[in-house]
């Protein structure tokens, strides 16, 4: 399992970029995240804050990351770690079977809308793909508007499932995101 | 043979001439435009370009003229396409350009290290030239690098190591700026004076060290929440003492960490005699004056113009010299900036209009002097403009230096809310007296570095020192390469056995150093300035 998970620390990532965001988030401290790439060399450098997701336009496809931890006393490396962005990893921390079933299948739907393939992730387990193309997932509008409704406020963590799918379909880019939410399956 | 060259990147944008081995002209956009660079990003240098091909006739888009430019180049400035579209741009690297620029203006011989150092370049290394054929493949942001170390071999720079990984130093200072509530690019000295005043604290120290020492210098951002939030909770005693101590740890571990790149690079490449460094961490005049007392070089020379302002002449330099007709020489003024004939001043203050009634005397520097020692405050405007950061006479405003509100005084007179203490001129003949004075001497008719005040001094001229640890940025004044300010030193010297003068840039509060006849008949409209010297003549209203 990567560290990144273990630790809450977000990412997703497309062909030309990479998105990042903090998880888990203690509001007592401040965090900084550097990018490199393989040969150390390209470098982004960005305070991580709550509520943000960063795009990182790449052109390169294995990366080395490190977040940075300020307490006000002493700064020290809260992750470090290597992707591939080659491949896609998605990944929610959630206890609501709600919210990870919407998950799962906005995910299922993107794969089969955009031709991406996705590790899914959830509470750090990766899960086998249980959609097929022309399956049909019910999820009814009180659910999806629930779902809507907990994800204008921040869910106990800084990010909301709901941000995590929009920066999903902004960074494969290949589809309107308000096309793909407002599809019809969504007011069944 | 002709060659403009131009930085075309994010700040400090401009464009300069020179002809064969003379530098003709260097024009930076900020003093047309009347905006600070800082506030005046992304911009193509429209303001400089057309003063320039206007002053000297000129068309860059004639095929007898070279086109120089310092990496990066905003490809995506429509300005900048037009002009690739139509001739071909010969590129150097940014930290190539600030190199050539130092050592080419230094006239140091072979035995010289060269440091550029700044908060980074970028640009794509695989080109040399940009053109209609190639640039749609050129990558503006491909690749940074933050330094780089040359030496010189048969007259040519040759780069033997460079620094291309997380960050600079420099990278610190924005951060800084925001907690302080300052504005980057432009009130970094304001941090640097306020540093005299802090003392060593452990802890920002060895938070600013871990950054150095793990090479985290970008992350140096990491910081501003913490101690930006922290200020706002402090009383406004405790509130100023940890600002004291932010920027006293933080020009600390500048002057340590590039004392220590300096000194590495040259233990690794060879000890050298004289040292040339270029780069906007050079604008540091207290860090110059670490370099200058701490390493073992016999001559530091750093480039007047050391931001990014100086790029577009150190570019046109690196085309010069690749080309065989540009030489080193070391050069006798900054004075590169816009002139006026006599006819357009003269047309200038016809044409000025107000209420108020203006009169002139011939310029005789025994009045000037009493109208120093009466304590007025003089603007000097008298040919080209300065080009670099600091204004050498051309473009300066002088005042008697004895009395310490003189500081306040000036800054209420300019709107100004310098931290910093305003700067000396002292006449070459008395600089041993006054400053504990003996390298890098030519660098100091630039103003760039500090010097330590002998005690003897230190009460006398209070309002031009640094009082809290005694050191002052003088202008040397020679009388063969200044003189009009060797003149009026010269009287006032006659008068107060003081051959010492505060002199500070001639411009009001948040505003670029004044170009034109009319910025500077402003000024003494709005009772900036009670005299003006300008076309050998003292006008006041």
């Amino acid at each position: 399992m990567n560290d990144f998970f273990n630790t809450n620390f977000f990412y997703c990532n497309g062909e030309n970029s990479v998105k990042i965001g903090l998880n888990d988030f203690d509001s007592d401290k401040h965090y900084h995240l550097i990018m490199t790439d393989d040969e150390d060399d390209m470098y982004y450098a960005i305070v991580v804050e709550p509520g943000f997701w960063y795009n990182f336009n790449v052109n390169v496809y294995k990366w080395n990351f490190k977040l940075l931890e300020f307490d006000g006393d002493e700064i020290s490396i809260l992750v470090e770690d290597k992707i591939d962005i080659e491949k896609f990893n998605i990944s929610l921390i959630s206890d609501d079977e709600e919210e990870i079933k919407i998950w799962k299948y906005y995910l299922w739907l993107v794969q089969v809308k955009l031709g991406y393939k996705f590790d899914i992730i959830v509470n750090q387990e990766f899960l086998d793909n249980e959609f097929e193309e022309g399956d049909y997932v019910e999820i009814s509008r009180e659910c999806y508007n629930n779902y809507i409704k907990k994800t204008t406020t921040p869910l106990r963590n800084d990010y909301s499932s709901l941000t995590i799918i929009t920066t999903i379909f902004s960074v494969l880019n290949n589809e309107e995101k308000d096309e793909i939410l407002n599809h019809d399956w969504l007011t069944k | 043979m002709k060659i403009v060259g131009s930085f075309l990147g994010i700040h400090d944008n401009g464009f300069s001439l020179i002809e064969d081995n003379n530098i003709l002209a260097c024009y930076s956009d900020e003093r047309f435009s009347r905006e600070k660079s800082c506030f005046r990003q992304y911009t193509f240098p429209q303001y400089s370009l057309d003063a320039l091909q206007n002053d000297f006739n000129i068309n860059i888009l004639d095929k007898d003229i070279i086109l120089a430019s310092a990496k990066p180049i905003r490809i995506e400035q429509p300005e900048v396409v037009d002009i690739i579209m139509q001739r071909t741009i010969k590129l150097y690297s940014h930290q190539y350009s600030h190199a050539c620029g130092a050592y080419y203006t230094s006239g140091f011989d072979e035995d010289t290290l060269i440091i550029s150092y700044d908060g980074g370049d970028c640009g794509d290394d695989n080109f040399t030239e940009i053109n209609k054929d190639n640039i749609d493949k050129y990558h503006p942001y491909k690749t940074n690098t933050y330094s780089g170390i040359y030496v010189v071999k048969d007259g040519k720079l040759i780069e033997v190591g460079k620094r291309q990984k997380h960050g600079s130093v420099a990278h610190l200072w924005p951060v800084f700026c925001q907690i302080f509530g300052l504005q980057h690019l432009k009130d970094e000295g304001k941090i640097m004076g306020l540093a005299a005043q802090g003392k060593y604290n452990n802890k920002i120290f060895k938070q600013l060290k871990y950054l150095a020492n793990n090479d985290y210098y970008g992350s140096g951002w990491i910081m501003l929440y913490y101690y930006r939030d922290l200020l706002e909770t402090l009383t406004e005693e405790e509130h100023w003492d940890l600002k004291r101590d932010l920027a006293y740890n933080l020009q600390l571990i500048t002057e340590l960490e590039i004392i220590k790149f300096i000194d590495i690079a040259n233990l690794k490449y060879g000890k050298f005699k004289n040292l040339c460094v270029a780069g906007g961490v050079f604008a540091n005049v207290k860090l110059n004056q670490k370099l200058n007392e701490e390493l073992s070089f016999d001559n530091i020379w750093v480039y007047p113009a050391m931001s990014d302002e100086g790029l577009s002449l150190g570019s046109a330099i690196a085309c010069g010299v690749e080309m065989g007709v540009f030489k080193n020489r070391r050069i006798e003024n900054t004075f590169f900036g816009k002139n006026y004939t006599t006819v357009e001043i003269n047309r200038y203050i016809e044409d000025f209009e107000c209420d108020k009634k203006i009169v002139f005397q011939d310029l005789d520097y025994n009045k000037i002097s009493e109208y120093l020692v009466d304590g007025k405050v003089i603007g000097i405007f008298d040919g080209a403009s300065e080009y670099g950061p600091r204004a050498l006479g051309n473009r300066s405003i002088i005042v008697e230096p004895t009395k310490k509100e003189t500081h306040e005084y000036i800054n209420m007179r300019l709107k100004r809310d310098e931290i910093m203490p305003f700067a000396p001129i002292i006449l070459e003949e008395y600089i041993d007296d006054v400053c504990y004075y003996d390298k890098s001497k030519y660098s100091s008719e630039f103003m760039t570095m500090c010097y330590t005040v002998k005690d003897e001094w230190i009460n006398k001229i209070p309002a031009v020192i640094n009082t809290y640890d005694n050191t002052a940025r003088p202008q040397v004044v020679n009388k063969d390469r200044h003189k009009i300010f060797h003149n009026i030193l010269s009287h006032f010297n006659e008068i107060t056995g003081v051959p010492v003068l505060m002199n500070t840039s001639f411009n009001g509060h948040g505003e670029p150093i004044i170009n034109s006849p009319q910025d500077a008949l402003k000024h003494l409209f709005e009772n900036t300035i009670d005299y003006l010297i300008i076309n050998n003549k003292i006008y006041n209203f």
